[in-house]
């Protein structure tokens, strides 16, 4: 009886040892993003008087920050001095010292407190000192949210100049980020396409149709911003175009057809030395290359209609993996500056829209709608914004093509182009 | 003959001894003394699977305001790039809370013990459960007409099916499931006020909070059993579950939540 006693007892014992209520785990989900209150106040002078003259220093600040608006709730005014009462968030008052510098103070919702000022004197002309601004707004924006901004960034693009007959001239454009102090950098009097600049932003390659030269060709130029020349560097017989610099800005990957089929080969600028990154006999244009250079995104026509694939160019056809299985025709695939995403058109319904799909081909997701013609993506440097050009006006003589700013998820920022002009192939840089 | 009962009897109460110890250690093993045990707990998520048949045609845009108005419906949009069936319907998948309750449950180390395979029971919804859990997740109007809408896009490139509940094979009874339909509820609430500054969204950071509600739906208690290891981050899951007002548990349901049986992922 009493080892049955012992017996039950330890049964007993070891159902309530497991007899333990049982939990249940709920997911609450992603947050979602909590908007930072910003408040710009100034310009003010030493003496606390406000310069009204220079509100343009304001404006641009308040512009900068409405960019990230996904992050930002900005309001400004130009007589607050001091943090209103029961402002929560950053205060930012804008200063021009006794030595003309422009001198910004924030006052963060904390309590800390900075002060950033800069180096150079302001020269009265609102076009040059516009960087003194985007470098203080990039310092802020560092401050608030330990990231990199675009506000130093530039944008390259084509841009129509003038018609000759029904010809289009076009000619390689840099610009701000926010498209203003635009600026020609070349006078070919032909059709220029497809810009890349290398990384550090010093050197253009592109791609010039000159219907004046002796044999029409697509020979692929580099434009050197220090000393404003430009040099062909591939004038094979067909296509060379489509280039993109490599990381260390001495290699480039471009599109040759001097064989008679598109591939995409790597070349050395000093040597010349040519490389075949891809070799099948379906054509094999448009490469993309991720900011570390061990991934390209191309455009290919293996499966019979353009699809956009993704290889290791460390070799020639190694890792090749198709990325896209959908879309009627796929488009100028481009690469994500973390390489975890590529942004691209595709045609449906009668034009092009933007999508963008996981490097690894998960997560396909339209990104444009209802909002004309969308081509030509390219990631901001801070992988936050997408450039593009948007086809929107069309009058019975020509259509317009005017380059647009979304945020990654397909949220219009705005034009960064007029929109009488014509342009076209932005490319985002440091 | 006797002697053999008697050997029998304590070989068998050796047996039991021996294996009582083995799960008292196995438990001790996984439980981590900073943070209360997990061991017995289980997954609640409703999802969505979305396979891509065509481009799509909504923008995300688009969808993140479906999302937003249907969150009465809950769920994450899990999306595939190729083309495949369109009515295949994603098995439960493995995840480290579902895997950790196979290893430790009751159920499972008898399992082990026994060395037999047990069936996994595929959780069958009655539609009557069906229809009393869409009735109460269903906290507006608008939820009939957004889920229409998603099914809408089925036609035109998304294909969407109903994820399948990783709830377990075990919730059957009628209390189980009526807390089940309650807990449902809670993410819908405190997302509202889920809210990250931008220095924290995207870094993957996750804690879970373990929230005791009293009869009237109010918080009583919260207890961080999981931290992020970022104070900021746990603090804004903290103040999101204090600003939100929960609704009122049914009274049989009550003592389990009083007594906290219910975690919130943050975000998982």
């Amino acid at each position: 009886m009493k080892r049955y006693t012992i017996f039950f007892f330890i049964s007993f014992l070891s159902l309530q040892v497991f007899a333990n209520t049982e939990k249940s785990i709920i997911a609450v989900g992603e947050a979602e993003l909590e908007k930072l209150q910003v408040f710009i106040s100034g310009p003010f002078n030493s003496e606390g008087k406000s310069l009204s003259h220079q509100k343009w220093l304001r404006e641009t600040f308040v512009s900068n920050f409405k960019f990230y608006q996904k992050y930002f709730e900005v309001s400004s005014s130009d007589f607050d001095l001091v943090k209103p009462e029961g402002f929560k968030g950053t205060f930012i008052k804008i200063e021009v010292n006794n030595s003309n510098q422009l001198q910004v103070l924030f006052h963060q919702e904390n309590g800390e407190k900075f002060q950033i000022t800069s180096e150079q004197v302001l020269s009265q002309n609102s076009e040059s000192d516009r960087s003194y601004v985007h470098e203080i707004s990039h310092d802020i924006y560092k401050r608030l949210t330990g990231k990199s901004s675009i506000f130093k960034s530039r944008i390259f693009s084509v841009c129509e100049t003038k018609k000759v007959g029904r010809d289009a001239i076009k000619e390689l454009f840099v610009m701000d980020f926010d498209g203003k102090r635009r600026r020609q950098l070349t006078r070919h009097n032909g059709l220029v396409i497809s810009p890349a600049a290398s990384v550090d932003g010093r050197k253009v390659i592109y791609s010039l149709i000159n219907d004046q030269a002796k044999r029409r060709n697509i020979n692929l130029h580099l434009f050197d911003l220090k000393t404003r020349k430009s040099e062909i560097i591939s004038s094979r017989k067909g296509i060379n175009s489509g280039a993109v610099f490599l990381p260390g800005g001495k290699e480039i990957y471009l599109t040759l057809s001097h064989r008679g089929n598109a591939d995409i080969f790597k070349l050395n600028l000093a040597t010349k030395n040519l490389t075949p990154i891809t070799g099948h006999y379906a054509l094999d244009v448009d490469p993309s290359i991720s900011y570390d250079g061990r991934l390209i995104t191309f455009l290919s026509d293996r499966p019979g209609k353009p699809m956009i694939y993704t290889m290791d160019p460390s070799m020639k056809e190694k890792n090749v993996k198709r990325i896209s299985f959908v879309g009627k025709y796929n488009a100028t695939p481009r690469f994500s500056p973390d390489g975890k995403e590529i942004v691209f058109s595709s045609w449906l319904d009668s034009r092009f829209d933007l999508f963008r799909i996981g490097s690894d081909g998960s997560n396909l997701v339209r990104l444009t709608k209802d909002f004309g013609s969308n081509e030509d993506p390219t990631y901001s440097v801070d992988g936050e914004f997408i450039a593009f050009s948007s086809q929107r006006v069309i009058t019975s003589r020509k259509a317009v093509q005017v380059l647009y700013i979304m945020d990654r998820d397909g949220k219009i920022i705005g034009n960064i182009t007029p929109n009488d002009e014509n342009c076209i192939s932005p490319r985002w840089t440091n | 003959m006797i002697n053999d009962s008697e050997i029998n009897i304590k070989k068998s109460l050796g047996l039991h001894a021996l294996v009582l110890l083995l799960m008292i250690g196995y438990q001790m093993k996984g439980t981590d003394k900073k943070s209360l045990n997990l061991s017995n707990t289980k997954l609640v998520k409703n999802s969505i699977r979305v396979d891509v048949v065509g481009m799509p045609k909504h923008t995300l845009q688009e969808l993140k305001a479906l999302s937003k108005l249907s969150q009465g419906g809950g769920g994450e949009v899990v999306e595939t790039q190729k083309e495949k069936a369109p009515t295949k319907v994603q098995p439960p998948s493995e995840n480290d809370f579902l895997k950790a309750k196979k290893k430790t449950s009751f159920q499972d180390l008898i399992k082990n013990l026994s060395q037999k395979k047990v069936k996994v029971n595929k959780q069958k919804k009655s539609p009557k459960k069906t229809k009393k859990k869409t009735s109460s997740n269903s906290s507006s109007p608008i939820n009939s007409k957004i889920r229409n809408q998603l099914k809408g896009l089925i036609l035109e490139g998304n294909k969407i099916s109903k994820g399948t509940s990783l709830v377990g094979g075990e919730a059957t009874d009628a209390l189980e499931s009526e807390f089940n339909n309650y807990i449902l509820q809670v993410p819908d609430v405190v997302k509202i006020n889920w809210k990250l500054p931008s220095y924290l969204i995207d870094k993957g950071l996750q804690c879970r909070i373990q929230v005791f509600i009293n009869a009237a739906g109010e918080v009583i208690n919260l207890k961080v059993i999981e931290s992020s290891g970022n104070a900021d981050y746990d603090k804004k899951a903290i103040e999101a579950i204090w600003r939100s007002s929960l609704p009122g548990p049914g009274k049989e349901i009550v003592y389990r939540l009083i007594r906290g049986d219910l975690i919130l992922g943050f975000p998982l």
